[in-house]
Parts: C-alpha cells; sequence; structure tokens
C-alpha cells in the first residue's frame, strides 16, 4: 500500500531531516539531521516508524500538506501551544502535539504555528525519501538530500509507503521541561587557552541574547564580551568544529554551531554545548536570554545517559488513545473529523 | 587524561567529540603526523575495534574522534588509542593516492593571475609555471563540503588574503593565500587570490565518495589552454566526465 502528500504551501523553511549523515565529515560534508532528534524519535515511535526515521523539521510552521491519495498517519512534535489543524469536508478539527492521526484523501495538515518554540517535528508513518549519501537529511549548500537536495516547495509530492493500521497512540513529552529552561551546560574548551580569564568568566556568568541571525547553522548571541588572551589568540590555525562548539570571532560575541555547522574553522572556541542541551538554541525564539554553565566531561556522559534512558521510558510508555483519556469537548471536536479513528473504536 | 608519551595533546569538544592537537602551525609534517594517525585508527576501526568511536577528521594540526558517549567514555576511547601503539608513528607515512587535476590559468578565470604577478615581481609565466610545477599535498577538507587545502604553494607566490573579499568565488576556482592553496567545488564567498579554474567537478553527490580527494593524497595541476578548458565544460555539462582519469597511476616498472 502506498500513499502521497502534497506539499500545498512549505511554510518559512520546512526541511526533510533524518537523524543526519554521518562518516563524511572528513570530506567536509555536515552531519545536519534533525535540531530535535528527542522530538523526532517520539514523533517516529508514535506513528510506528523506527526512531530515526525521515521527518519534516518546520521552523515558524506555515506548512500546508494535503492527503492525496489513501489514509496517512502522522504525528506533530511541538509544544502544546502550537496550533495544527485538520481540515476535511466535516471542518476543521485543532490537533495536539504528541498524538497520532490519521487523515483521509482530500485532507489537508495545517501547522499553522509551532507555538512557544520556532521549531515542530511532523512524522509521517512511512515516509519514503530516498537517501543520499546514507542519509535523507536536506542539506542544500551542497544539494544533498530531501527531495533534490532543497527545502520542500510549493506542489512538491512525498510518497507515503505504509498504510495506517491499529489504534492511535499518544504519549507524555519528558523533554518539554528540559527544553523549557535556558541554562545550556557546556564543556570548557577546546581552545579556552586563547581566552582571558575575564573572557570566560563573562561566558560562564553573563546572559547572552539569541540573535535573529540563526539558521540550521548556528545561532549568533549577543552579551558580554568574551574576551580574547591577546589579538594573535583571535585566530587559529583551522581545527575541528561540531554542533555545540561556540566559537568566538574577534567582536568577542560568540557563535553557536548547530547541526548544519561546518566541519573546520579558524575561530577559536572557547566551550561546546553538550548534546541534550542543543535542541534550546533550535527552539528557543531570536531575543531569547540563555546562560551557559561548565559541567564537567563525566557529568555530561552522565546527563546524556540519563536522557537516553527517560526518552527510552516514553517511547515505551506510549499509551493507545482510548476514550476515556479524553474530555468531552476533545472527543465532539475529534469526531467531527471523518476518518479519524480514534483508539479502539476502528 | 593526558600522557607525555603521546605525540598529541587530547581535547574535549563536548560529549561526543575528542581533539587530539598535534600542534598550532601548518606544516607538511603535521598533517604527515595526522594522516599516519588518522590511517592507523581507520585500519583498528576495520578490525572491529573501538568500539563506539563513529569518525574521524583529520585537520592542519588535529585529529577530531567522534564517539558515542551511549557506548564509550572518552577515558576508556584514549586508553584503547594507547594501546593501538601510535606513539610509534613514523611521520613520514605517504598516502598512494596521486591525482593531476587540470587548469585554465587567466583571463576571466583567474582574474588575480595580473595582480598576483605584479605583488610577486614575476612574470604571468612564471607564476603559471610555479604554481603548475609544485606537488602539493592535500592538508585537509573542510570550509566547504569538499573545498580542498593544498600545500604548499611556493614560497614565491605567498601573498596575505585580498583586503577585499569577494562576495562570490565561482565553483572550480583555484586560488592562493599565505602557503595554501585551494580549489572551492561551489560558488562562494571568499578572499584568496584567483589564479585559473579547474573545469571538472570535484564534488559529485551522487558519487561514494562524493570528494574525490582524501586528506594526505598528492595533487599536481596541469596547465590546460582555452580550448581544452571548453572541450572539458561540454563534457562536464554533459554528465560524461570520468573524474577517475585525474587519478595518476603511478609506473610501477624500472
Amino acid at each position: 500500500m502506498s500513499g502521497q502528500l502534497r506539499v500545498e504551501r512549505p511554510g518559512l523553511l520546512s526541511t526533510i531531516q533524518d537523524r543526519g549523515r554521518y562518516g563524511l565529515r572528513h570530506l567536509g560534508i555536515p552531519w545536519s539531521g534533525c535540531l530535535v532528534p528527542g522530538w523526532q524519535q517520539l514523533a517516529n515511535a508514535l506513528v510506528g516508524n523506527l526512531p530515526d526515521h525521515s521527518i519534516i523539521e518546520s521552523w515558524e510552521g506555515g506548512l500546508k500538506l494535503t492527503v492525496i491519495d489513501s489514509t496517512v498517519r502522522f504525528a506533530v512534535a511541538a509544544d502544546n501551544s502550537a496550533d495544527v489543524q485538520l481540515e476535511s469536508g466535516n471542518g476543521t478539527t485543532r490537533l495536539q502535539p504528541m498524538r497520532s492521526y490519521t487523515a483521509e484523501p482530500g485532507d489537508t495538515l495545517a501547522l499553522n504555528n509551532t507555538g512557544k518554540f520556532r521549531v515542530a517535528i511532523i512524522a509521517i508513518a512511512g515516509l519514503d525519501i530516498k537517501p543520499q549519501l546514507g542519509s535523507t537529511s536536506t542539506y542544500a549548500k551542497a544539494s544533498l538530500g530531501g527531495l533534490n537536495g532543497a527545502p520542500l516547495t510549493a506542489g512538491a509530492v512525498l510518497d507515503v509507503t505504509s498504510s495506517p493500521s491499529g489504534p492511535e497512540h499518544r504519549c507524555t513529552n519528558p523533554l518539554i521541561s528540559a527544553y523549557e529552561q535556558t541554562e545550556l551546560r557546556v564543556v570548557i574548551g577546546p581552545q579556552e587557552d586563547h581566552f582571558s580569564a575575564q573572557g570566560l568568566h563573562n561566558l560562564l556568568n553573563g546572559e547572552y541574547t539569541l540573535g535573529s541571525d540563526a539558521d540550521r547553522m548556528g545561532v549568533r548571541l549577543s552579551g558580554p564580551s568574551v574576551l580574547h588572551r591577546d589579538d594573535a589568540a583571535k585566530d587559529i590555525v583551522s581545527d575541528a568544529i561540531v554542533p555545540g562548539s561556540i566559537q568566538v570571532p574577534g567582536s568577542g560575541q560568540p557563535i553557536v554551531l548547530l547541526s548544519d555547522a561546518h566541519t573546520a574553522g579558524g575561530y577559536p572556541k572557547i566551550a561546546t554545548v553538550i548534546s541534550i542541551d542543543l535542541p534550546l538554541l533550535g527552539l528557543h525564539r531570536p531575543g531569547t536570554t540563555i546562560q551557559f554553565r561548565a559541567v564537567t566531561i563525566n557529568e555530561a556522559i552522565e546527563a546524556v545517559r540519563l536522557q537516553q534512558a527517560l526518552q527510552l521510558k516514553a517511547m515505551r510508555n506510549k499509551q493507545t488513545v482510548v476514550d476515556i483519556d479524553y474530555t468531552t469537548h476533545t472527543l465532539l471536536s475529534i469526531n467531527l473529523i471523518d476518518g479519524v479513528t480514534d483508539g479502539q473504536v476502528s | 587524561m593526558s600522557s607525555s608519551a603521546d605525540p598529541w595533546q587530547p581535547h574535549f569538544a563536548g560529549d561526543k567529540c575528542l581533539i587530539l592537537e598535534f600542534g598550532h602551525t601548518i606544516d607538511k609534517d603535521l598533517v604527515d603526523s595526522v594522516v599516519a594517525l588518522n590511517a592507523r585508527i581507520s585500519h583498528a576501526m576495520g578490525e572491529g575495534q573501538l568500539t563506539g568511536l563513529l569518525e574521524t577528521v583529520p585537520t592542519f594540526r588535529s585529529l577530531a574522534l567522534i564517539y558515542d558517549p551511549l557506548q564509550i567514555h572518552p577515558d576508556e576511547l584514549l586508553n584503547q588509542l594507547r594501546n593501538l601503539k601510535t606513539t610509534e608513528l613514523n611521520a613520514t607515512s605517504e598516502s598512494t593516492r596521486e591525482f593531476l587535476v587540470p587548469v585554465h590559468y587567466g583571463d576571466e578565470t583567474g582574474p588575480d593571475l595580473q595582480s598576483v604577478a605584479s605583488l610577486t615581481n614575476l612574470a604571468v609565466e612564471e607564476v603559471v609555471s610555479l604554481h603548475a610545477q609544485t606537488r602539493f599535498t592535500v592538508y585537509m577538507l573542510g570550509f566547504l563540503p569538499g573545498f580542498a587545502f593544498l600545500g604548499d604553494t611556493p614560497a614565491e607566490l605567498h601573498l596575505p588574503r585580498r583586503s577585499e573579499p569577494r562576495v562570490r568565488v565561482p565553483a572550480g576556482s583555484v586560488a592562493i593565500a599565505k602557503q595554501l592553496t585551494g580549489i572551492y567545488p561551489w560558488d562562494s564567498p571568499g578572499g584568496w587570490h584567483i589564479l585559473g579554474n579547474c573545469p571538472v567537478p570535484l564534488f559529485d553527490g551522487h558519487l561514494q565518495p562524493p570528494v574525490l580527494f582524501a586528506a594526505g593524497d598528492t595533487v599536481r595541476f596541469r596547465s590546460i589552454d582555452r580550448d581544452e578548458f571548453e572541450a572539458l565544460q561540454e563534457i562536464t555539462a554533459l554528465g560524461k566526465f570520468d573524474r577517475e582519469t585525474l587519478h595518476v597511476h603511478r609506473d610501477t616498472s624500472p
């Protein structure tokens, strides 16, 4: 069985991503991959995909998808305030994040806005994207992945290879509280010796505002100057960069690199944001104020392992959606839509 | 976690990356050490050792080790590396691959050739022959996907970067700055002096690997005339260029 979805509107920036394109960094090819891997994995689990399956990552919403044929199961991972609607012949229903739904031919899924955070993830059961160099992740600068190496465009058609069966699922979002915080943990280094004691003090005690100059490659911050040791310390012979690297150009204003980070660069890096806190920088909007806190490598690894355990628990504990879990209001609105199979009713 | 016997200094780059730093300069000996350690590690990974190490990234002066913190602690990774006897690395290890890359020097494909000649007090022909007679080493790839940093450019041609970077350096441009030569696989902003253009693709996202070069490879340039440049452009546009033809198979006969 197979089906198709048509992109009616792509929104600001919607790209296909999976876990990323690994093993090619030595050739200068970034990992890319979903900015919020935890949400990717939860949303995929809800629709019966493997955790790292391709998803649509949408910045600020504005995305509209219409089911062309067959039925399509999907789930949106976002903050609860995200405005997600299903438009069908019977009217429009507001959908909940972190829950699967099944849409019929002619139905339109509208991610009108992403709510409190600037990114939302849409998982679609059996979304079938051809991988390029081992990954479906879109990296437009080298025309890799996605559909023809580019973000989604109006009129593009997405293939879906599985048709939904069985009940819908929902799960708690154990990561929401983690993502609501604004303190990012960092491991100091690798070039901390290029900075003055005052520079490091400023980084760890100052407040930094996320700039509007932000994309999948990185986010510019503004705040107390992260001072270099001297003028000669403002450049290094190019060294490896990873997502999370905090590079500091001569201006003293840090730039934190994200999934599409280039692989090497000549600015010294004072510290690295730990992997599980990196989604915060993709999620929070420009103008948000954040702080950095130094942790040891052992504390960082322990935190990563703990979050992985929480995540697995949430995925294991995903629940079948049954009527009794819903308020009358929600039930009524869900039942307005023809074809949304709700739990054991189907 | 540092040991004086190591030829590198380890640095953490977050919870997934360990940087083994060999030095702070750009020179062939450092690159040779990085490439030799990388080869030793690749070999070990191929034999199923170093579980949890995912990939490595060689640069001018360091080797980055990307690992999965759920599978291995970086201290344990360092211990395992020391057991590979990497301290006995031979810094003269040599890549076995060599490439001969066509470049059309000058006219609109090399807008800085004239100014490089006047800044270095050389004739244009001398600049071209100095550059095309050099055996370059691929020091690293990065900055852009597939961008190759080659060294060393002959000392007579060393110039600082242009004071006015260009907004658009065309794909294929071969350019110099200080002791380095670079080949741009993509249109990009850039501040290097453009000597010429390579008409054949050095990055192809439909091939595996997508990039022709790897760190440690040897590259020489072959000066081609306008006719050959245009002919190669045409073959490339038709998708019929076979990049294997750039590979120099060394004559091993006596």
